[in-house]
């Protein structure tokens, strides 16, 4: 059983982290809650405080009495403390590369997916992508049966069936005229495709339309491919459409956590575990890629962190038929027919649970098992189907827009009520909710783009001096780029323009005017995230602990966000995300940023 | 009581131990599933499996009362002690004899049963007309947790369960279980098989399958060994 490249890459992270901030203080302290502990308490917490001796090289074994571990810390040779602000800045420098980017978790899902026999291990990420689609997805369209209004088929003049062309994605086209255009002979079946393509067949993405970019466009099913590869992530559902389809295609699995089942969690095909887990989070690493860098405006910049959403009827269906035994391309067509089906059948807009929690236990085991038509009645009876909406236009008349499938029944309302808790919360304390906005607290973002103050230049320097080794100008630039990332969700930057006493709120107090942190201002239970829910709670927990007079050590606060039962952690399970992570660089920073802001 | 295990093709040796054993009081049934990776992983699996039936059947009625947590905490400590001492004796490294480890306890007078599991181990229970997953092997993306991990009692799992309902359990190691699923879901035919505790033609549907890693399985039938409490 070998430890596999990202794991091994993200053991090694905590480990250096610990090594990068603990000082005598935080054995200190963890020494002093092992002493308090009861016995049931004990072993997580031995656990712990061995682990950050490990860190250190120092070895310490578990299950040992209070005077083992007493004169273990009293004796050993443990940091000082020093500048907290120059610590994290080195740590997070040293650390930040070998946190995984989305592109490198979508290669380590391709590599432990694809049948070997293909042979495509030498291709690039992308066009390994573009070939299962391809091979296994039917080229992005399939043929559908025409039916009158009444539901009959309907037939041509040598009495065989009509069928429609489906697509989608569009491309089909284009590739195969790309093919006939580099090997000069007809094209007869996808295998030519297949043997003929390189990676040059994305070159033409670069200076096409958004038409044709779109996935029904001319080019859909390439910009797909290249989206997935590199992570760049759409709004609107577009991207949820994209993975569904993508898990049908490599044969994902899904897993319904039904106690009284048979199935398990594969986990190295688990749609939830792969794709909406590591995947498709807000993983702040996409800031340092190409696909990224200078063009943020093109993408979807916080996905909700929710996965599957149990109250949307089409996901249901791409999930029932994920978990079938169809073929891939079967699956897309019967997922696709059905979801156009429900739509056009529910004009009639339903007044369903609004807790996803009543969703997430209708959907037991027994629904997969269901018959297709059985399971379409389930779907009819019990989700909202219909994609309609009311708006008023600029004359105010009342007018019907149609959503997206995957754009409704999108609010979270067990997230929002633990949102909102927290910023009621803020309110009780000394701190005022509109000054909750000064992000990132171990180093000044905000001074980064004030050319006057040389701030890059000064960390610039310290970084080289600091490390030696591993410093190049690249990951420099990376480092700031992920810097300028994280704060952007956190807080908010201020300019070097000079201020015009006029427009003070406040001349007295000599404030400028206020200007609020988005993430602390969301009204829609659809717009939570758990960005938003982590950034909440940042502000919450350093105004309740910037009050108390003893400050914190590292640990402490590493072991407060952690915490199962009151801390940041048991927000995250009531609302469905994630929990706190150390595969999660934005939860690093935001840790490091709580520390920093509670001892300066 | 059935088992099976044969060697993988590419392994030299087997290095699945399991072991079946009982008291007037209670059944012990283990499994164990050598690191292939670690010279000494088959002496370690055996080294586990004794360790833990001993272990069960001496100490039943104090697993039976303590929560999930404890149960881990005290079997994982005694796990450990016996493989230190094995390593010890023989001058290897402790990380040589790793295993994932699966087990059961049964009260033989009570309905109820304790399970216990590190790695990728499968526990299933077969009852009157379904199966049902006991203990799920665990997440080996980030490399299977085994006996020696460190911090391997945050990973384990550990259980009381009613048996009233249940005809007989089955441990499988990874390299059976991986033929008895498709995807994530148990086989029909192995269902089936489970359900009417046809083991002969479990051993066969695994005989017909290439078998790269160590196969093993143990099942036991509770109702063989349930005894009445004397009046």
């Amino acid at each position: 059983m070998e430890i596999r490249t990202i794991t091994r890459r993200m053991k090694t992270i905590r480990s250096n982290i610990f090594q990068g901030m603990l000082t005598r203080e935080d054995f200190e302290a963890k020494l002093a809650r092992l002493k308090k502990a009861n016995p049931s308490q004990r072993p997580t917490i031995c656990a712990s405080l061995c682990e950050m001796f490990k860190a250190l090289q120092i070895d310490c074994k578990e299950g040992q009495e209070d005077s083992y571990y007493e004169q273990l810390v009293k004796s050993s040779k443990l940091p000082a403390f020093q500048d907290a602000e120059a610590r994290i800045m080195k740590t997070m420098f040293t650390n930040f590369r070998q946190y995984p980017t989305p592109e490198e978790y979508m290669l380590r899902i391709v590599n432990r997916l694809s049948n070997p026999e293909d042979d495509w291990q030498e291709d690039t990420l992308r066009l390994r992508i573009l070939k299962q689609f391809i091979k296994y997805g039917g080229c992005g369209v399939y043929y559908r049966e025409t039916k009158n209004e009444q539901g009959e088929l309907l037939f041509d003049h040598d009495g065989k069936v009509k069928t429609e062309k489906v697509t989608v994605y569009g491309g089909e086209g284009y590739l195969k005229k790309w093919t006939k255009e580099k090997t000069g002979s007809p094209v007869k079946s996808v295998k030519d495709i297949l043997f003929n393509i390189d990676d040059s067949v994305f070159d033409v993405l670069s200076g096409a339309t958004k038409a044709q970019k779109k996935a029904e466009g001319t080019y859909g099913i390439l910009k797909l491919a290249d989206d997935l590869a590199h992570g760049k992530f759409k709004a609107g559902g577009a991207t949820k459409k994209d993975l569904y389809l993508f898990a049908m295609v490599y044969d994902m699995t899904y897993y319904c956590g039904d106690s009284d089942s048979d199935s398990i969690i594969d986990y190295n095909s688990d749609i939830e575990k792969n794709l909406f887990e590591d995947y498709y989070s807000n993983n702040l690493m996409r800031f340092i890629t190409e696909a990224y860098s200078g063009n943020l405006g093109a993408y979807e910049l916080d996905p909700s962190g929710q996965g599957i959403n149990y109250k949307n009827f089409a996901e249901m269906t791409y999930i029932y038929f994920l978990a079938k035994d169809y073929a891939p391309i079967e699956k897309i067509r019967r997922a696709t027919d059905m979801i156009a089906r429900l739509e056009k059948a529910d004009s009639i807009k339903k007044t369903v649970s609004a807790e996803t929690q009543y969703f997430i236990n209708l959907f037991t085991e027994e629904i997969l098992e269901k018959s297709e038509e059985e399971f379409e009645l389930f779907i009819l009876q019990n989700y909202d189907c219909n994609t309609n909406y009311t708006y008023f236009d600029k004359k105010g008349r009342e007018q019907i827009g149609k959503k997206g499938v995957l754009q409704i029944q999108t609010t979270q309302n067990s997230a929002n009520k633990a949102y909102q808790s927290l910023i009621e919360a803020i309110s009780h304390t000394d701190t005022e909710l509109c000054t909750c906005n000064y992000g990132l607290y171990f180093t000044d973002v905000s001074a980064f783009r004030k050319s006057s103050l040389n701030s890059l230049e000064i960390i610039k320097k310290q970084m080289q001096s600091q490390n030696p080794e591993i410093y190049t100008e690249q990951l420099f630039e990376q480092f700031i780029q992920l810097l300028l990332g994280i704060n952007m969700f956190m807080g908010l930057e201020f300019s070097e323009e000079t201020s015009n006493p006029e427009k003070w709120t406040d001349p007295l107090k000599d404030t400028p005017s206020v200007r609020h942190l988005n993430a602390l201002y969301k009204q829609d239970a659809g717009e939570i995230t758990r960005t938003s829910l982590v950034i909440a709670y940042y502000y919450y927990y350093n105004a309740v602990n910037s009050q108390k007079a003893r400050k914190k050590t590292f640990i402490e606060v590493f072991d407060d966000y952690n915490n199962q039962e009151i801390g940041l952690n048991a927000l995250l399970e009531e609302a469905g995300y994630q929990p706190v992570s150390d595969k999660n660089i934005f939860d690093i920073a935001v840790i490091f940023s709580s520390y920093a802001y509670l001892i300066c | 009581m059935s088992y099976f295990s044969t060697v993988g093709k590419h392994h030299e040796q087997n290095q699945d131990f399991f072991l079946f054993d009982k008291n007037r009081a209670y059944c012990a049934m283990v499994l164990a599933d050598g690191v292939s990776a670690c010279s000494k992983a088959g002496k370690g699996a055996e080294t586990v499996c004794r360790a833990v039936t001993e272990y069960l059947l001496q100490h039943g009625k104090r697993f039976f009362a303590m929560d999930s947590q404890e149960a881990i905490n005290c079997l994982l400590d005694y796990i450990l002690f016996q493989l230190k001492q094995t390593a010890e004796q023989e001058s290897a490294l402790l990380e040589e004899y790793s295993s994932t480890v699966a087990c059961i306890l049964v009260d033989r007078y009570q309905n109820q049963m304790l399970y216990f599991s590190i790695g990728d181990s499968l526990i299933l229970a077969s009852k009157e007309d379904r199966c049902s997953v006991i203990a799920m092997p665990s997440d080996s993306r980030d490399g299977c947790c085994v006996t020696t991990t460190f911090n391997a009692s945050a990973m384990a799992k550990a259980g009381k369960i009613d048996t009233e309902k249940i005809h007989s359990v089955i441990i499988c190691s990874d390299g059976a279980w991986h033929h008895m699923y498709h995807r994530n879901r148990l086989h029909p035919l192995v269902k089936e098989t489970l359900i009417h505790q046809n083991y002969e033609q479990l051993k066969n549907f695994l005989m017909e399958k290439d078998r790269f890693d160590d196969c093993s399985f143990i099942s036991v039938n509770l109702k063989e060994y349930q005894r009445r409490k004397p009046a």
